[in-house]
């Protein structure tokens, strides 16, 4: 097999297995349907109750679980690009629990009211500051050990400062919610919340999409780069932007899920090659891919409260984050 | 031609470079050697466009090197710094592929990289991973991809460094053949010799200024370079092979 | 605020045990409350002058039914030491509640009696008799009793069969077994809660109420305008598709078994009949 009919072949089957995972989602749910009905309630015929069931709740579910997991495969492909690290990923650098900060500041405070948007705005710009933050703490040229490091306290802060707003907040019940926005949740989400972050993450696709070029000659260090026409700085806010824009809309509507820009490029390396342009768009769909099937699972597996999204991925993830961390380790031992 | 104008660099109050000319011709090799902090590497990128100066200008066939546009610079000058690139398992052929970007489109590409390939002696390790070569192969690698731009002027900085003799003048034929058809190679080296033997031409850059230029017989005089490098040297001829020692007259 | 205890069986012991000899002993004039319901009970029946203090559940209007007054009287902490500074005589207290606290001033000799959960409307009466027995106000504790069961006998007779649903935060909603059963039963209610697959204290997935809907749905919210995650289900844009009917009921008249809980049945009882009337 060629090398082109290879690609096309991993192409078509990642598509497929989206599509899939997206049919599950949408047969699965308390209420039993028959794959008549469940048909024919999508397209708005038949009981009421049905399409109520279809098209107001498992509908935006599954969209939003394909255009979060898109958000963040592509993003974490692409921080793992612009940082030249195998270790980036939104939710290892704090994005994602920043975005979460701004999102609860909006939310609780009631900000949120005087317009829906303010809501992913508010979340964007929290993937903003950490992003800022992080060039901070580690300059631009951080190695992995500062990197993680750096990523680890704007974490902890970020979750400090995140529970610290839901004590304060008027409500009861917003400490409790503190394990949806640090652990994510696609529960009873509606359309409402498609049209607040479909948009965004999609603009943010398009973005990350575009900068292949620029990250694959990134891969031989900014000067060169440079030299071969690229503009660095010019691909870094780029990146920075596309990130905040296709991470942090969804935090906003569905809390944080982490892992799934770690691990969604590095299970796809060994298929598609380390190129950092090739891993981009395939990422997307890999990102799709996993977080319908956490979704999925979240769903099948019987637990007394609610199993939380970011617990399936992190316990899919972070078993491969610590494997990557060793083998790095023994890397860098070995070249000693 | 590419050619220097009286360039002025500066970091802080430090004073990098102070008034440098001079100019380089299509077929010329041209070599830049002095001692450590003497100013190369900031020079070498201020020819390379990467760096502005803080007075004095570029000028490439004519024009200002600054108002050129990036794609435009990138296809006639090819960079090649110091140091290695990110762990990364990308093959060589990507590596080496990755100079051709400058020109965008399919077109010759494939016939360039494999010039490229050809011409640095690595058409064997093609396939293999960057991470499986030695340092040397990775530097040979990076030479390569330098040579897969075809831009009319090179710009290499050390680029032996980290090479074996045997491949370090295998690269250095490589750059004279380059040179006869018609690039104009401009290398910074530490190894006097080896800029002896091979440029046409030496630049001898001390604390920022040049301290002389021209073919590499004026240059090499030992009283000059006892006076930039501080200590003696020992010129001579092996043959038609020039030899620059350091070190004291036994 | 809802509550998950099934007390029943533990709360006539406890009664069996503490109707001892009352009348003969003097009434307690320095009286603290610990928890919300006990609060609203030691209200209702003591003096004012008798009340030490209250828990700070009781000023707050989302779930407390005198919150408007209940600034009369100081906020305890429930800690030992501030009990026995104010030199209480008595400390009504809810099982569970405060456990270390409770048996800490057991231990110093403070007079505590634990007032059993209501977790049934017929169990009131018994409780507020306790209360008043302890307190020595048997008399007010008789009138409120009478006063509940006239409110209640109000009622007419359910005619038509009409269902509800309790719909919280989260989706929890109750079904049998519960205060707020028996009181949507006292109303003329059906519960739906029992087609939906829930007993007790419980939550209802969206699905499944859009799928097999009440004729109406009773909202309890905490407080009317506040924001979270949890109350934003009831928000939720399927509803608006839905005929479903919907009316507020706040969360304070429910939580508690006290007597005030027969307003919160007649507030139903009126929003049964206007939904007949609707139909």
């Amino acid at each position: 097999m060629t090398r082109t009919t290879r690609d096309i072949a991993l192409g078509l089957g990642l598509v497929l297995v989206v599509l899939l995972l997206f049919a599950a989602s949408l047969a699965l749910g308390p209420v039993s349907l028959r794959p008549g009905a469940l048909v024919d309630a999508l397209l708005g015929k038949g009981e009421t109750a049905s399409i109520l069931i279809m098209q107001q709740i498992r509908l935006p579910r599954a969209i939003l679980a394909v255009a979060i997991g898109a958000g963040l495969g592509m993003s974490g492909a692409a921080l793992q690009g612009l940082l030249r690290n195998p270790l980036a990923d939104p939710a290892v650098i704090g994005v994602s629990t920043m975005a979460g900060l701004g999102a609860v500041l909006v939310f609780y405070s009631g900000l949120v009211v005087m317009a829906p948007v303010v809501l992913p705005l508010a979340a964007m710009l929290g993937a903003l500051v950490d992003i800022i933050l992080l060039f901070l703490l580690c300059g631009r040229h951080g190695g992995t050990l500062s990197l993680i490091l750096a990523g680890a306290g704007i974490n902890s802060l970020g979750a400090s400062l995140t529970a610290l707003a839901l004590n304060l907040a008027p409500s009861p019940f917003a400490v409790a919610e503190l394990v949806f926005w640090l652990l994510g949740s696609l529960t009873d989400r509606s359309m409402e919340h498609v049209w607040l972050a479909v948009p965004l993450i999609l603009l943010g696709l398009v973005l990350l999409s575009r900068t292949g070029r620029a990250l694959d000659a990134l891969l031989l260090g900014d000067q060169v780069a440079e030299s071969l026409g690229v503009s660095v700085g010019r691909t870094r806010a780029i990146i920075v932007i596309g990130t905040a824009l296709a991470v942090g809309p969804g935090v906003a509507v569905a809390g944080a899920i982490g892992f799934v820009g770690l691990a969604v490029p590095h299970l796809l390396r060994p298929l598609i090659g380390h190129r950092p342009s090739r891993l981009l768009i395939p990422s997307a769909f890999g990102g799709a891919a996993l977080v319908l099937g956490a979704d999925l699972l979240v769903r099948v597996i019987p637990t007394a409260s609610e199993l939380k999204l970011g617990v399936v991925t992190s316990l899919l993830g972070a078993p491969l984050f610590l494997a990557l961390l060793l083998r790095l380790r023994r890397q860098g031992e070995a070249h000693a | 031609m590419l050619e220097a104008i009286d360039i002025v660099a500066r970091a802080g109050q430090a004073l990098l470079l102070d008034e440098v000319s001079f100019r380089a011709a299509p077929g010329d090799i041209i070599g830049i050697v002095g001692p450590n902090g003497a100013g190369k590497s900031t020079l070498l990128r201020i020819l390379a466009g990467l760096a502005l100066p803080a007075s004095g200008r570029v000028q490439l066939d004519g024009t200002t090197l600054s108002t050129l546009s990036r794609r435009e610079r990138a296809r006639k000058i090819a960079f090649l710094p110091q140091g290695g690139l990110a762990e990364s398992a990308v093959t060589v052929r990507q590596i080496v592929a990755l100079g051709r970007l400058p020109h965008g489109g399919r077109g010759h590409d494939a016939i360039a990289i494999d010039r490229a390939l050809d011409a640095v002696g690595i058409v064997q390790l093609a396939d293999r991973a960057m991470t499986s070569l030695s340092g040397g192969e990775q530097a040979r690698t990076l030479l390569a991809r330098a040579l897969a731009v075809e831009a009319p002027y090179l710009l290499a900085d050390e680029p032996t460094a980290s090479l074996d003799p045997r491949h370090q003048i295998d690269l250095m034929e490589c750059l004279r053949i380059r040179a006869a058809a018609g690039t104009s190679v401009i290398i910074i080296l530490h190894d006097l010799s080896l800029a002896a033997r091979y440029c046409r031409q030496l630049v001898l850059l001390a604390r920022g200024r040049i301290a002389a230029c021209g073919p590499p017989e004026t240059l090499l005089e030992p009283a000059l370079l006892e006076s930039v490098y501080g200590i003696p040297f020992i010129a001579s001829k092996i043959g038609v092979i020039p030899a620059v020692l350091p070190g004291t007259t036994p | 605020m809802s509550r998950a205890f099934a007390i029943g069986p533990w709360a006539i012991v406890l009664f069996l045990i503490s109707v001892a000899p009352v009348g003969a002993a003097e009434r307690p004039h320095h009286v603290t409350s610990l928890n919300l319901c006990t609060d609203q009970l030691l209200v209702a029946l003591a003096d004012p002058g008798d009340i030490a203090s209250l828990s700070p559940l009781a000023g707050d209007p989302g779930i407390s039914g005198i919150a408007a007054s209940a600034d009369r009287w100081p906020d305890n902490r429930a800690s030992a030491e501030e009990i026995l500074r104010e030199q209480v005589d008595l400390v009504l207290a809810e099982p569970g509640g405060a456990g270390p606290t409770v048996a800490l001033l057991q231990r110093l000799g403070v007079r505590v009696e634990t007032v059993p959960m209501v977790d049934r409307l017929e169990q009131i009466a018994t409780t507020v008799r306790q209360v008043a027995a302890w307190l020595g106000q048997q008399e007010r504790g008789d009138a409120l009793i009478r006063e509940m069961e006239r409110k209640l006998a109000e009622i007419p007779p359910p005619t038509e069969r009409i269902t509800a649903l309790l719909y919280e935060a989260n989706g929890w909603t109750v079904g049998k077994g519960t205060l707020s059963d028996d009181v949507l039963n006292a109303a003329g209610f059906v519960n739906q809660a029992e087609r939906l697959g829930v007993s007790g204290y419980g939550a209802v997935s969206l699905e499944r109420v859009l799928a097999d809907p009440p004729d109406l749905l009773i909202e309890n919210r905490y407080r009317v305008g506040e924001i979270s995650l949890a109350e934003m289900l009831l928000d939720h844009p399927a509803f608006l598709h839905t005929k479903l009917r919907r009316i507020n009921i706040p969360d304070r008249m429910l939580i508690c078994g006290t007597p005030s809980i027969a307003d919160a049945a007649l507030a139903l009882a009126n929003a049964k009949r206007d939904e007949v009337a609707a139909q």
